[in-house]
């Protein structure tokens, strides 16, 4: 296992697996050319995890399996969309969907940005920030926790 | 910028792999259907600046507010019912 470092404003100095680096294959829109990150867990238990930028220290979202939080979520990615990710039906167990949150101030009022969740090819590493074209999702899906 | 007129039907080539086709025009709007390279992405403007906004939002997020709705989280899954 080929390892590095580097230093990130949250969590300090961080070891990871070079082999295990993410690529995006095109720009997270507002992030021009920062494309590799790396995923660290938030906690042990806990359902977040982070998506670190290896190139910028300050640079990480919050992400979350948005199944988790949305039982029925169909996101629906188009052929050519899976293709610049060399997604095909081979693909099938190594395909990861992820949702950014977004925390306000206050914590209550926190998204999930249902409409362009993070798709990653994890056999090749890739991924890539799809728009879905469907209306029914939002870029600031609230999360009713009071259920 | 370069201002094309097209009646329906008509194409624009941009480069060698990008084409434009007027599908349809109809009242105040135009359906346009896009040939590009699987690589190039292709969004409506008003849509992929929504998107950079949140994600300069969302890229905001301290690690201590994480923590704070991980527990929520946790404890929303938890209570679901099987």
């Amino acid at each position: 296992m080929d390892k590095a470092k580097i230093g990130t404003t949250r969590f300090g100095l961080v070891e990871f697996d070079v082999n295990k680096v993410i690529n995006f294959v095109d720009d997270i829109p507002g992030f021009y050319d920062l494309r590799r990150f790396i995923m660290i867990p938030h906690g042990d238990n806990s359902p977040l995890s982070w998506l670190q930028s290896i190139d910028q220290p300050e640079l990480a979202f919050a992400v979350i399996d948005p199944w988790l939080l949305f039982e029925d979520y169909k996101p629906d990615l188009s052929e050519s969309e899976l293709a610049s990710l060399e997604i095909d039906e081979t693909t099938n167990g190594e395909l990861i969907v992820l949702t950014v949150l977004t925390i306000p101030e206050n914590p209550q009022d926190m998204t999930a940005n249902l409409k362009a969740p993070i798709i990653i090819n994890a056999k090749q590493n890739k991924a890539k920030q799809i728009v879905l074209s469907t209306d029914e999702y939002l870029i600031k899906q609230p999360i009713s926790y009071n259920k | 910028m370069l201002v094309l007129t097209r009646k329906q039907n008509e194409v624009i080539n941009i480069g060698q792999d990008i084409e434009i086709v007027i599908f349809d025009i109809k009242d105040d709007h135009v359906k346009i259907g896009i040939k590009a390279p699987k690589d190039v992405t292709i969004f409506r403007q008003e849509v992929y600046k929504a998107i950079l906004k949140e994600n300069e939002l969302a890229s905001q997020i301290s690690k201590e507010a994480a923590q704070a709705i991980s527990d929520v989280i946790s404890q929303k899954i938890a209570k679901k019912p099987l």
